[in-house]
């Protein structure tokens, strides 16, 4: 969400980083976590899938590779965040409390009017600018 | 007899849609790497950083020569 009109505390009249939120930065760190192992898993599905498609040795080399890198990189992922208490493989309702609360918090951040609006950034300059 | 430096088509798409996808997943890494304080989170998303360059270099060294032929 993006407000075009105004230059006011994005966080409406409440300071910043205060009371709510003290674990911002575990919180973004947890995001990240969370956003890492998302795409590590995409890579190992795709990756997984155009190795069935592929036949050429040097491309079944390169892919195979990425599969491994993936898998390799995907334990790695997945133990640090149990350490850290990000991930709960074996506690499933601890795992669902937790994603609850990271989807409530992120959608409370979503509300916030964070950035202004981009697309008018184009008229402020004094030459005429391309968009695309 | 198809010549073993050439790719077939699928395989160009294939490898094609691979390289966006790893294309994405870098731009998205090295910007969500603003965000991170963990160490132990940084030093695995710089291990990711570096073989994901590594993997943009082999996918298009390989579309490279397919296009060439």
């Amino acid at each position: 969400m993006t407000d075009p009109n105004t230059n006011a505390n994005p966080n409406m009249d409440r300071p910043l980083d205060i009371e709510d939120f003290t674990n911002m930065i575990g919180f973004a760190n947890a995001s990240a976590a969370l956003e890492f192992l998302l795409t590590v898993k995409s890579s190992i599905r795709n990756t997984a899938i155009s190795l069935t498609e592929c036949a050429t040795p040097q491309v079944r080399t390169v892919v195979h590779n990425l599969l491994f890198q993936a898998l390799d990189m995907h334990e790695k992922l997945s133990q640090l965040m149990i350490n850290k208490g990000w991930l709960h493989p074996y506690n499933p309702g601890e795992q669902f409390q937790l994603d609850l609360k990271s989807a409530q918090m992120t959608a409370n951040i979503a509300q916030m009017p964070l950035f202004k609006d981009r697309t008018k950034v184009l008229e402020t300059f004094d030459t005429p600018q391309n968009p695309n | 007899m198809q010549q073993p430096n050439q790719l077939g088509a699928h395989e160009m798409m294939e490898v094609h849609e691979l390289l966006n996808f790893k294309t994405i997943s870098t731009a998205k890494a090295k910007a969500i790497d603003g965000l991170v304080t963990d160490k132990d989170l940084k030093a695995l998303m710089q291990q990711d950083l570096q073989q994901s360059m590594q993997a943009l270099h082999d996918l298009q060294a390989l579309l490279t020569r397919s296009y060439a032929q």
